[in-house]
């Protein structure tokens, strides 16, 4: 979940999808709970034929555009091993399915002129949080990282700068290290 | 013996062990210091490690007023005298200077219950004893989780510790990252600096000055990742100068079916050959993910792309596509392809072992994969699950391969009759010696006649092996 638009939600979600699929060899569902229809340009782009209705496989990784709750459920029956929705910036539509994931994670920005909308999503959301939540910063100085981890008594994992979110090197093993343990 | 020199926690004996005629180094701290703690916690960090760059504790003794930590004494120069003595040193010398610290440093942050920080990299703490570098002192180690205890206190050295040692911030691996780029810069220009911007010495490699830089990034995301990482890129510039190592050897094992037995037997044998001072690899080449399912069960992080060091031994995963792999140099890969018989078929190696149950309902199994299989330069079957108190019958189709009877051995890592005879013979048919049995056939008649001149002879046994 990214606390406004384009902090690199996305992004984040495709990077997961492919370190557990090409680190853990898990059948991986990646899902787009968002209207922003990224993942049906990924598919243009990449020139990917639909194995059956809104799904396509590229890289491994099963991509599901434009979907639900209900999606979320079929592929919990269908075997994926993992399940990595990306909810873009929408926390209201997306709350209810949000908070039944096993991990939670933020996804923001700690650069000068988006800090504070990091530090309002986080009060805003206060009473929902809990130690299943992670945080996580493209963008943004070490110091604003810090002050933000102070105040909110939390841990925030800078994301490393990436050419592709598809091709994993050690610092992102590294960094998904830290994130998840 | 003689004092070997003195410090803010105390002094350093020589000592000989009256009974073993050794030399040790005993560090003695009065109790009323505050690092008398230190002692203590320096010892419990260094009896469980052993690696050929960190000295050995033998024991911790104490009486009314000092407490003192019997260690391996290291004969050799430190890296602080050394550069005093030269100025640098040569950048090849640096570089393999480098590459061995990153060696130490790495099996710390590997260590199975939590990474141990080093946090006091500095030219005095690192020896050179025959040209093998020694990291000593190590009351200012932590694990990674103490590191970051809100209460524990921060020390280093100025000019080698990083900057997040100055205040708060998190310490993690990179923090002795820092400290190895600091260190290489001092043996490359002799001179250490604080805060000032450091520049490029003269003469000195674009690659090599890349590397340092990297290193002494302010912003710890930005600098290397692991030290197997920085060792990576430090041992190819040795090996773009040098002639390129490729292994000598790459021996792959593949199963007739899933549970067979070969990923059994390869680590059988990458043990019994490091305990016979052979530098292999164990390469996982399918992709049932089991090394990193024996890392994360042995809580040994996954967080790299290159071999992690499982019971002291380098173990490569097999990662999808679209991971960047990496790995040493080795001598020996052995290769575990599991049961992708097609992976084997199209791989570059020296030699196929396929592995196989002995069962007359796995025999159709073994004879397709053989079928495929043999066409390698060199290939011969090990034959699992039998009973090696029984005859058995083998299929005659066969008779003309080379082949071995696994026995039975259940622990994989600690030497055993039975296991090291087995891989001994195996061992010395794929390294280029003659060994295994093919089955030949005899007349009734013709085969009481050579048995009977065997007799006479001697070494029936021997005769029937061949």
């Amino acid at each position: 979940m990214g606390v406004s638009a384009k902090v690199g939600t996305t992004f984040t979600a495709i990077l997961l999808a492919s370190y557990l699929s090409g680190v853990f060899w898990k059948k991986t569902a990646l899902l787009e709970c968002n209207p922003h229809g990224d993942f049906l340009r990924i598919q243009e782009h990449h020139r990917k034929e639909s194995k059956e209705a809104l799904c396509f496989t590229h890289r491994g990784i099963d991509y599901f555009p434009y979907a639900s709750g209900r999606e979320i459920l079929e592929c919990e029956n269908r075997g994926y091993q993992s399940i990595v929705v990306d909810f873009g910036c929408e926390y209201i539509q997306g709350r209810n399915e949000y908070l039944r994931c096993q991990k939670k994670l933020i996804v923001g920005s700690t650069s000068d002129w988006e800090l504070e909308g990091f530090f309002e999503f986080l009060r805003w959301t206060e009473m929902e949080r809990g130690k299943d939540w992670l945080y996580a910063a493209f963008l943004g100085g070490r110091q604003n990282r810090e002050r933000l981890e102070r105040k909110m008594h939390l841990s925030v994992q800078k994301i490393p700068f990436l050419e592709s979110p598809y091709w994993i090197d050690e610092t992102v093993l590294c960094f998904f290290h830290e994130l998840l343990k | 013996m003689g004092e070997l020199g003195s410090g803010s926690t105390g002094c350093v004996f020589l000592a000989r062990h009256l009974g073993l005629n050794g030399l040790r180094a005993i560090k003695r701290v009065p109790k009323s210091s505050e690092e008398y703690g230190s002692i203590l916690k320096e010892a419990l960090l260094l009896k469980d490690l052993r690696h050929s760059g960190i000295p050995i504790v033998y024991d911790i003794e104490e009486d009314s007023r000092y407490g003192y930590l019997i260690e391996e004494y290291v004969i050799g120069e430190s890296i602080f005298a050394l550069v005093n003595r030269l100025g640098h040193l040569e950048e090849m010398k640096e570089i393999s200077y480098g590459i061995q610290l990153c060696q130490i440093i790495s099996y710390l942050h590997s260590y199975k219950i939590c990474p141990i920080l080093y946090l006091d990299l500095q030219p005095k703490n690192i020896f050179i004893c025959n040209d093998n570098v020694k990291l000593i002192d190590f009351n200012r180690a932590m694990l990674f989780s103490e590191a970051n205890h809100h209460a524990s206190l921060r020390y280093g050295t100025v000019g080698f510790a990083a900057p997040e040692q100055y205040g708060r911030e998190r310490l993690d691996e990179r923090t002795d990252i820092y400290a190895i780029g600091r260190i290489l810069y001092y043996l490359s220009s002799g001179k250490y600096q604080g805060e000032e911007e450091l520049e490029r010495v003269e003469g000195m490699s674009t690659p090599f000055w890349e590397i340092i830089t990297l290193c002494l990034k302010e912003e710890r995301e930005e600098r290397f990742a692991s030290a197997a990482l920085l060792e990576s890129r430090l041992s190819e510039l040795i090996r773009g100068s040098a002639v390129c190592r490729t292994p000598s050897l790459t021996i792959g094992f593949v199963g007739s079916k899933a549970g067979a037995g070969t990923t059994h037997l390869v680590m059988s044998l990458l043990s019994y050959l490091y305990q016979r001072n052979i530098s292999c690899l164990f390469d996982e080449q399918n992709s049932s993910g089991m090394v990193v399912k024996l890392a994360r069960y042995q809580k040994i992080p996954v967080c790299r792309t290159s071999e992690i060091p499982i019971f002291g031994l380098p173990f490569l995963p097999f990662f999808g596509e679209n991971v960047e792999r990496s790995a040493g140099v080795y001598d020996v890969v052995l290769q575990d392809f599991g049961s992708d018989r097609k992976r084997a078929e199209n791989a570059s190696v020296q030699a196929l072992v396929l592995v196989t149950g002995g069962k007359r309902w796995e025999w159709a199994e073994c004879m397709e994969a053989a079928e495929t299989l043999r066409k390698k330069q060199k290939f011969c079957i090990v034959w699992n699950h039998l009973d090696m108190t029984h005859k058995h019958m083998l299929p005659e189709e066969l008779r003309k391969e080379v082949q071995f009877a696994m026995p039975y051995y259940a622990e994989l890592f600690r030497p055993d009759e039975r296991r090291d005879s087995f891989l001994k013979e195996l061992w010395a048919y794929l390294a280029g010696e003659e060994g295994g049995w093919k089955t030949r056939s005899f007349s009734g008649n013709r085969l009481k006649s050579i048995f009977r001149k065997q007799v006479e002879r001697g070494g029936l046994w021997e005769f029937l092996r061949k």
